[in-house]
């Protein structure tokens, strides 16, 4: 018997086909990897699988039975779980509430209209939290998590819902490396009776986790087998890697002088959320035409640190752009000329990629044309709705919407979570190019790798503060120096 | 719920003793009102709905208990209120049918839509029964209750078994399913809860408490009028629960309470007093957003 089978199954979005006959079998305990580069259905097949969509055509089967067109509470209720790419939860509810929420679903205390102790449930979730590591931050609102933290709540309820199948969308994106190891040992410890299916980038662990990998390429399956046969399958490395995997060599110029007044100047900059101060008197410079990096694992204040610039949260301190205090609120920031590619890339729904362009656009030296110079794809896609994007479009829409700012200084977070590496290595070129043309970009990110190889300079942040600031090229140098930082 | 709420409650239990016959009526007033308010209150916190047809509950409660009662007589008042009741648990279920996968506006629109031909069909439809434009006159008081003192304590008590029963629904299992369902739909639905049956339960038992809001006003005030059941009165109910809060338990007494005073206050010194109402409202809304966005830190 199969734990999931999907028969010649087709969905489209807004003229754009995502899943063009899909044949899939996933027998009960395996586990199987689904990769694909960006943009090839694989989180639209897990829609399919879990009921949120129903495909246009074909059959989706679950333990044998045809489950086409049921909504997925049914589903769950015959032991189908998920947890989402994007983390998706209850925003007043804290990190405890979340994981009994997911164990009661199934328990006919749920029925309850007066209230009850929860007693075994209670523990079980404490549990589930020693797990994943979130013991500590039990009852912190999930609002008030990093984003790491966010998609750790997701697997905890995943995993407090006691599944049969298991589909999770990229684990580990988002994660820093020692939340990334502590998923790894948590995956590779379930038992063998619950069957797993999982989307990830991260291709060695995909394919050290794995008992079968399936390659999704443009919606439809490219290739089926044991890990080492498809790891070494030429067709695959093509649409997954690219060809030439190993002419990443040409690093920016070391720092040509980038002298004269500082275009932007932070000085003691404190902001958090609620009684709790997440960043601690920041400093940091950006010259005019530098790409600076802020460098540091998840939950550091990266994100928060770009949100205070951005004017979304009240901060103290002082931000100075060319010389001049910024005005407060976000919408004075942004005239002032900062611009933010935001983490998640946040399209706007119900407007189509060229509405969504037009709504950006400023005079200046980046125009309609110069921008679908840049991003080719965008121009094809013009006239889809901006969030049946995939993964990688959204991401070039989003800088693509930054750009069309005509910012001073273009503030990037976390740009390549999510993207397979090819299209890493897309963005990372492009905004490469954006350095050279002379923009100014302050980029935050936790993948160390893509960062170092575009900017000059490195900020290396670590609980709200900035503990180092060096020269990219020596920390290409000196890896090991890197690695004390980011773990 | 706020520590101050209890004393709100414990004046409002005074002001028979101490304000004479207008404080009374202003009192038996704010009863039937905040029933009906907290029901719309209640809608919302556990689903996320916003209606705007909350006076067929309402007016319909009180229509059936005006019914009932004049064919009958006054000892048919239990088993009045309970068809009032159920037929609100029933009616409301309906249209939650119709509104299960509708939101926001559009739910808002349909529950208009469905309000509005019941004002339509009582007003014009059915005037050989219903009294027409007139309504009906002349529903006798509850037999026991008949001193408007005991009538007034009868609501109160009923008022408070109410709270306490949504203060212990919020605290329930159920009630912080409802919770989750309000804050995010799709994720309760992927977790293995039956969303369209929660939305019905909350969407019936809403429709139940408004109609016995209805049924106390009747009770009370001798006569029922198709004013009860046009969009004003659901308007009303509507600014009532958004003046409490919407959320907290208290929103539809806070709500209540609220308009009837003002109104009470502002109508013995100027026939504008609408306008001032108005004014106030807007004034409200207003400093609420206003600290709302200073205190507002993004996540």
């Amino acid at each position: 018997m199969w734990a999931l089978e999907l028969r010649q199954v087709y969905k489209s979005f807004g003229g754009l086909l995502a899943l063009a006959g899909v044949d899939l079998k996933v027998p009960l305990g395996e586990r199987r990897a689904l990769v694909g580069p960006n943009g090839a259905g694989k989180s639209t097949l897990f829609r399919v699988a879990g009921g949120e969509s129903w495909p246009d055509r074909g059959e989706v089967l679950l333990f044998g039975r045809r489950v086409t067109g049921l909504p997925p509470h049914r589903l769950a209720q015959m032991g189908l779980a998920r947890t989402f790419q994007v983390a998706s939860l209850f925003p007043e509810k804290d990190v405890w509430e979340h994981v009994v929420l997911a164990s009661l679903a199934f328990h006919p205390l749920s029925r309850r209209p007066l209230p009850r102790r929860l007693g075994t449930l209670e523990d079980q979730a404490l549990e589930v939290l020693e797990r994943v590591g979130l013991s500590q931050r039990a009852r912190t609102r999930v609002a008030a998590l990093s984003y790491g933290e966010q998609r750790l709540v997701e697997l905890a309820m995943a995993l407090a819902q006691k599944p049969r199948l298991l589909l999770l969308d990229e684990p580990l994106a988002g994660l820093a490396e020692e939340e990334r190891e502590r998923v790894k040992g948590i995956l590779q410890a379930l038992p063998r009776e619950i069957t797993v299916l999982l989307i990830e980038h991260d291709l060695d662990f995909a394919y050290g986790f794995a008992d079968r990998v399936t390659v999704l390429h443009q919606g439809q399956v490219l290739r089926e087998g044991l890990p080492e046969e498809v790891r070494r399958d030429p067709q695959v490395i093509e649409v997954y890697v690219g060809k030439d995997q190993e002419a990443d060599v040409a690093f920016p110029s070391p720092s040509s002088p980038h002298t004269g007044p500082a275009l932007l100047e932070v000085r003691g900059l404190r902001a958090g959320y609620g009684q709790g101060e997440v960043l601690r008197g920041v400093d940091l410079e950006v010259r005019p035409g530098e790409a600076v990096g802020i460098l540091g694992r998840n939950g550091m204040g990266k994100t928060t640190l770009l949100s205070a610039l951005m004017g979304f949260l009240p901060a103290q301190g002082e931000i100075l752009l060319e010389g001049k205090i910024v005005p407060p609120g976000t919408l004075g920031r942004a005239q002032a000329g900062l611009a933010l590619v935001p983490q998640g890339r946040q399209p706007i729904p119900g407007l189509s990629v060229e509405e969504e362009l037009l709504l950006a656009l400023r005079p200046g030296r980046w125009t309609l044309e110069t921008i679908y110079e840049l991003f080719p794809r965008l121009k094809e896609r013009r006239h889809a709705p901006s969030t049946v994007l995939s993964g990688g479009e959204q991401q070039m829409l989003a800088i693509a919407r930054a750009l069309l700012r005509n910012p001073k200084l273009l503030l990037l977070d976390e740009p390549t979570e999510g993207l397979s590496p090819l299209l890493v290595k897309t963005i990372q070129e492009v905004l490469r190019e954006l350095s050279r043309q002379g923009e100014s970009l302050l980029l935050a990110e936790q993948n160390a790798t893509f960062a170092l190889g575009l900017v000059q300079r490195v900020y290396i942040m670590e609980k709200g503060q900035i503990v180092e600031c060096t020269e990219a090229a020596y920390l290409r140098r000196e890896p090991k120096r890197l690695r004390m930082w980011m773990g | 719920m706020s520590r101050w709420f209890p004393w709100l409650l414990a004046v409002l239990a005074l002001a028979p003793l101490l304000g004479g016959a207008y404080a009374l009526r202003l009192g038996t007033e704010v009863v039937a009102w905040s029933l009906a308010a907290t029901a719309l209150a209640f809608l919302y916190r556990t689903t996320g709905l916003v209606s705007l047809g909350h006076s067929a509950f309402f007016g319909g409660g009180a229509y059936a208990v005006a019914l009932l009662v004049r064919n009958i007589g006054a000892s048919a008042y239990p088993f009045a209120v309970l068809s009032a009741v159920l037929l609100g648990f029933a009616f409301s279920l309906l249209l939650g049918f119709l509104g299960l996968r509708s939101h926001g506006i559009f739910f808002l629109m349909l529950t208009l839509a469905c309000s509005q031909i019941m004002y339509i069909l009582v007003k014009q439809g059915f005037s050989g029964i219903t009294g027409g434009d007139d309504g009906l006159p002349g529903i006798p008081r509850p037999p026991g209750l008949e001193e408007p003192w005991a009538y007034y304590l009868a609501g109160l008590a009923l008022l408070l078994g109410v709270l306490l029963l949504y203060r212990a629904f919020l605290a329930s299992p159920l009630g912080q399913v409802m919770d989750a369902l309000r804050q995010n739909e799709r994720r309760t639905e992927v977790l293995g809860y039956d969303v369209r049956r929660l939305k019905l339960l909350a969407s019936g038992l809403s429709g139940a408490l408004a109609a016995l809001g209805g049924a106390y006003l009747v009770g009370y005030r001798g006569f029922v009028h198709p004013h009860d059941l046009s969009w004003t009165t659901s308007g009303l109910l509507l600014v009532m629960a958004v003046v409490g809060g919407m959320r907290p338990l208290s929103a539809g007494v806070v709500g209540a309470t609220l308009l009837i005073a003002l109104e009470a206050f502002l109508s013995s010194y100027t026939d504008l007093w609408n306008l001032f109402l108005g004014l106030f409202l807007m004034t409200a809304a207003w400093t609420t957003l206003r600290s709302r966005r200073a205190t507002h830190v993004g996540a």
